[in-house]
């Protein structure tokens, strides 16, 4: 990336309109996706306020809102004056590099199977776990939903939510679907959790944790395996769709 | 394997509501002391190499705990109920040379001869081996019991459905870590299914959580839940005789509807 505007590719796939309304978060979500992947690179420059809320469809106002947010979380910086506007702040790292090449890799096939791996491995263990756990196992659950409300980094972020599904399949009594659940978050874990464009938002998940839990501490067993298999089916929905951007933008 | 059940060494007096429940209770007595008394002989020997190694005034090295290999190995090959593993865990920051350690050898349920465990101790890693919040360390490290934990995935580390029987290593020097032995779900109802009359009536035996450890029925198997209203229950390994353990006592269950 040599000019620092960003691409028509890019553009497109970052700036279509939002179908989901025009609140600030989500449009502060999908500028700092676009940026975790890696396509609006550092010192990039964001389209001016009054085309960016146009191709959004969202109000300038609500445009303002969410270049504050990520003004405040150092995804970008406004300068004033001539030749100012809002540029991308995100240093190039190495690990976060490897990630979004691992992405762009792996294809859409490759993303359902393991999706379709992942969707009968944790859903069967919930729907177990939630005739066998005892309340130990119910406690440890609810300390790691607490660590995932609470982390504040990437990697704390995969840790807990990885350790979330390792601890329902052991809550399960089975070592056979423990020992898979560790092998496909070892796969997945990082992708899903790519800084800035982790494909699910951490309280979202937090709160999909909880309701996880609930079922699972009610001996819900198919409410438990329901609530799970929408988890998992939207993680890899939002994988597949930031892989298709990668795609688009480096054929 | 066909291993005979632990012999009861204490004859206790037949209960009339339950035939077996004398049997079941001397039984699973004499196991855990059985188990326990491995256990003690490896903190007697943990603490030796700790008070040895202060005296000098350094911190003991994983060297200095290869001390305690010989009898590792002698307790994993004379084990009547077979151990799938044993040994001595050090609590974080006690060793000079490791952060995090365990000298801990297993026996493959296939046979052959024991191994060390290998696992990772990066806790940075998402398969590390988070054995410092483990009940099994946890409980003996902050409260100085000992405690009887599982059948439990033990995920990370044997990765195996065991119980683990464990105590605290701790002498004038300070805590040192955990002495603990591992025995496997299906050797463990393997002894215990000799006192469970398979012609009689559902019976169980389950832990202090309810977890299933032994069964005579399929409709409720090892690794089940049966919650307290269900059959009728009777204590083994009574919480009087095991006043320093936690997870204690099991049960004997009777016709859990």
């Amino acid at each position: 990336m040599t000019d620092a505007d960003v691409s028509g590719a890019a553009r497109h796939v970052v700036f279509a309109p939002l179908r989901d309304g025009g609140r600030v978060e989500v449009v502060a979500r999908r500028i700092s996706e676009a940026i975790g992947l890696g396509l609006i690179a550092d010192g990039e420059q964001l389209p001016s306020e009054l085309e960016l809320a146009g191709t959004l469809a969202v109000s300038t106002v609500t445009l303002r809102e969410a270049l504050a947010l990520l003004r405040q979380r150092g995804l970008v910086e406004t300068r004033r004056g001539r030749g100012g506007g809002s540029f991308v702040r995100a240093p190039v790292d190495a690990s976060v590099e490897r990630l979004r090449t691992v992405l762009r890799d792996t294809g859409v096939h490759e993303l359902r199977e393991i999706g379709d791996h992942l969707l009968a491995i944790t859903a069967t263990a919930a729907r177990l776990a939630a005739e066998r756990a005892s309340d130990e196992h119910l406690g440890r659950l609810e300390e790691l939903v607490d660590q995932l409300a609470a982390a504040e980094t990437a990697g704390e972020r995969r840790r807990a939510d990885g350790l979330f599904h390792i601890e329902i399949a052991a809550a399960a009594q089975s070592t056979r679907l423990t020992r898979q659940e560790i092998d496909l978050q070892g796969e997945i874990g990082e992708l899903l959790w790519i800084p800035n464009g982790e494909a699910i938002e951490r309280d979202e998940r937090a709160a999909q944790h909880r309701a996880v839990l609930a079922a699972i501490a009610d001996s819900a067993g198919d409410r438990a395996r329901a609530l799970v298999e929408q988890h998992v089916e939207l993680a890899i929905a939002k994988l597949i769709e930031f892989h298709l951007q990668l795609t688009q933008r480096s054929p | 394997m066909g291993r005979p059940a632990v012999t009861p060494t204490v004859e206790q007096p037949v209960q009339e509501a339950s035939p077996y429940a004398g049997e079941a209770a001397a039984t699973v007595e004499a196991l855990l002391r059985e188990t326990f008394a491995g256990t003690d002989e490896l903190r007697g020997l943990a603490v030796d190499v700790h008070r040895r190694a202060v005296r000098e005034g350094r911190a003991p090295t994983t060297e200095d705990l290869e001390a305690i290999r010989p009898t590792v190995l002698r307790l994993l090959s004379q084990s009547r109920v077979p151990l799938a593993g044993t040994g001595v865990i050090a609590a974080p920051g006690t060793l000079a040379d490791r952060p995090r350690w365990l000298e801990w050898w297993r026996r493959s349920p296939s046979g052959g001869s024991p191994r060390p465990l290998a696992v990772d101790l990066d806790p940075g890693n998402i398969g590390s081996y988070e054995y410092p919040v483990a009940p099994w360390f946890d409980v003996p490290c902050r409260t100085g019991r000992r405690v009887v934990v599982g059948p439990y995935v033990d995920y990370a580390g044997t990765d195996e459905y065991i119980l683990t029987f464990a105590a605290p290593v701790s002498g004038d020097a300070g805590f040192f870590g955990v002495a603990a032995a591992d025995i496997r779900a299906t050797d463990l109802e393997r002894a215990l299914l000799p006192v469970l009359n398979a012609d009689g009536p559902a019976s169980l035996i389950v832990n202090a959580s309810g977890r299933v450890i032994a069964s005579n029925t399929p409709a409720t198997i090892v690794g089940s839940i049966v919650r307290p209203g269900q059959g009728e229950r009777r204590e083994l390994a009574h919480g009087d005789d095991w006043p320093d353990c936690t997870g204690l006592p099991w049960f004997l269950v009777r016709d859990p509807a």
